[in-house]
C-alpha cells in the first residue's frame, strides 16, 4: 500500500476520473452511482499505486463494465420533461413575437398554430436529444425530419390561419408571458438535473452543486435563445425599415 | 511416479472468470473489507493479480444480488473507503456454492485422474 501518490500520480487519477465520469454519463448512469464508481477507484489508485489504465483499463470499456442498462424511466418523469420542453419553447416563441413587435412598432399576435407547435416541438425534445445520447442515428434522422416537416407546416399554416384567429396583445404583454413561460420551463428543466453526489457529499454539497448545474444549464439554454432572438429582432427592424 | 504441477498460476482467464466471484465472496466472509485488500487477499491466496477493472464490476453485481452490504468510510490514514461485508444471504449463497464447488472439482479430478482420460499420465 502506498502512501499519498505524487502530484503527476494525482493529475493521472484525476485526468483518468474526468474520463471515466464522461463515458459513466453517456451510458445514463445516475448520478450518485457515478460518484461511488469514482470514489472506489480514486481509493484503489491511492492504495495500490498502480496507474489508472493498467488497473481499470481503458475508461470506456470500464464504464461499459460497469454500467447496468439504463431503467426505462417512469411516465411521470417523461411527462415532466415534456412540459418542462414545451413550457421553453412556447416561452421562446411568445417572447420573440414580443421583442420583433416592439422593435418593429407592431402589435403582437398569440396564435394556436405557433402555440400548438412549440408545445409538440417542446415536448419532442427530450427525446430528441435522448437518441443523440443513446446514438441511435435512425430515430434521430426521423425525429428531425419530423420536426423539419412540422416546421414548414407550422409556417404555411400560421400565415393562413393566425391572421384570422390569432390573439392580438401588446409587444410588452406577448414578451412578458414569453419570459415568464421561458423561466418556468427552465426551472423545471433544472430541477431534475442528476448531479454526481460523491460518498462523503452532505446535503448542502449536493444541493451547491444542483444550484451550480442549473446555472450552467441555465447559460447553456438561454446563450443560444438570446443570441437568436438578437438576429430575429434585428433582421424584423433591418427589414421594416427598408420596407 | 506423477508428474510435478508447474508453478502455481497464472491461472487460464476462462477458470479464474468462472470461480473469482465465489472467492470474492468468501474473502468477504472472513470479515468486513475494501476494494484494495480483497484484491490483496486474492493475490496472496494463489489467485493472481485482480486488476480493479475486474474486481469492482464484479463486487457491484454481488451487492446488487444482495449477497454483501457496502459501507462508505472516511480514514484518518487514507482515502475514504467502501467496506464490504457479506449479508445472511450472501452467506448462505457462499456455503452452497461452496458445496456445489467441492462435487464440481471433485468430478473434475476424478475425470482426470482416470488412465483412459490422461493416457496414464497423471
Amino acid at each position: 500500500m502506498t502512501d499519498h501518490p505524487s502530484p503527476t500520480g494525482v493529475r493521472r487519477i484525476d485526468r483518468y476520473c474526468d474520463e471515466l465520469l464522461l463515458a459513466l454519463r453517456m451510458k445514463d448512469v445516475p448520478g450518485p452511482r457515478i460518484g461511488s464508481v469514482l470514489a472506489e477507484v480514486r481509493a484503489h489508485l491511492v492504495d495500490s499505486g498502480e496507474e489508472p489504465e493498467a488497473a481499470f483499463g481503458p475508461p470506456e470499456e470500464y464504464a461499459a463494465a460497469l454500467a447496468a442498462p439504463a431503467p426505462r424511466r417512469s411516465r411521470a418523469a417523461r411527462l415532466h420533461e415534456a412540459r418542462s420542453g414545451a413550457a421553453c419553447l412556447l416561452g421562446v416563441v411568445w417572447l420573440l413575437e414580443g421583442a420583433v413587435s416592439l422593435a418593429t412598432g407592431t402589435d403582437a399576435r398569440l396564435g394556436p398554430i405557433p402555440l400548438g407547435a412549440a408545445v409538440l416541438a417542446g415536448a419532442g425534445a427530450p427525446w430528441l436529444l435522448e437518441q443523440l445520447v443513446s446514438r441511435s442515428r435512425g430515430r434521430m434522422a426521423l425525429g428531425l425530419a419530423v420536426f423539419v416537416v412540422a416546421g414548414a407546416a407550422w409556417g404555411g399554416l400560421d400565415l393562413l390561419v393566425d391572421d384570422a384567429v390569432g390573439l392580438t396583445v401588446h409587444p410588452a404583454v406577448a414578451a412578458g408571458l414569453g419570459l415568464s413561460t421561458l423561466v418556468a420551463g427552465t426551472l423545471a428543466i433544472d430541477r431534475t438535473i442528476d448531479v454526481v453526489v460523491m460518498p462523503f457529499d452532505s446535503p448542502a454539497d449536493v444541493d451547491a452543486k444542483r444550484r451550480r448545474s442549473g446555472i450552467l444549464l441555465t447559460a447553456l439554454l438561454w446563450t443560444p435563445l438570446l443570441l437568436l432572438m438578437a438576429v430575429v429582432v434585428v433582421m424584423a427592424v433591418l427589414l421594416g425599415s427598408a420596407g | 511416479m506423477p508428474p510435478t504441477p508447474a508453478a502455481e498460476g497464472p491461472w487460464p482467464a476462462q477458470w479464474l472468470r468462472g470461480v473469482l466471484e465465489l472467492a470474492a465472496l468468501a474473502v468477504v466472509d472472513r470479515g468486513e473489507t475494501y476494494g484494495y485488500r480483497i484484491a490483496a487477499d486474492l493475490e496472496e491466496a494463489g489467485f493472481g493479480a485482480v486488476k480493479g477493472g475486474t474486481l469492482y464490476p464484479l463486487l457491484a453485481r454481488l451487492e446488487e444480488d444482495g449477497a454483501v452490504s457496502a459501507t462508505w468510510r472516511e480514514s484518518t490514514s487514507g482515502p475514504g473507503r467502501k467496506w464490504y461485508a457479506t449479508t445472511p444471504a450472501g452467506r448462505s449463497r457462499l456455503r452452497e456454492q461452496a458445496v456445489h464447488w467441492r462435487a464440481f472439482t471433485r468430478l473434475t479430478t476424478d475425470l482426470l485422474s482416470d488412465p483412459a482420460t490422461t493416457g496414464g499420465s497423471l
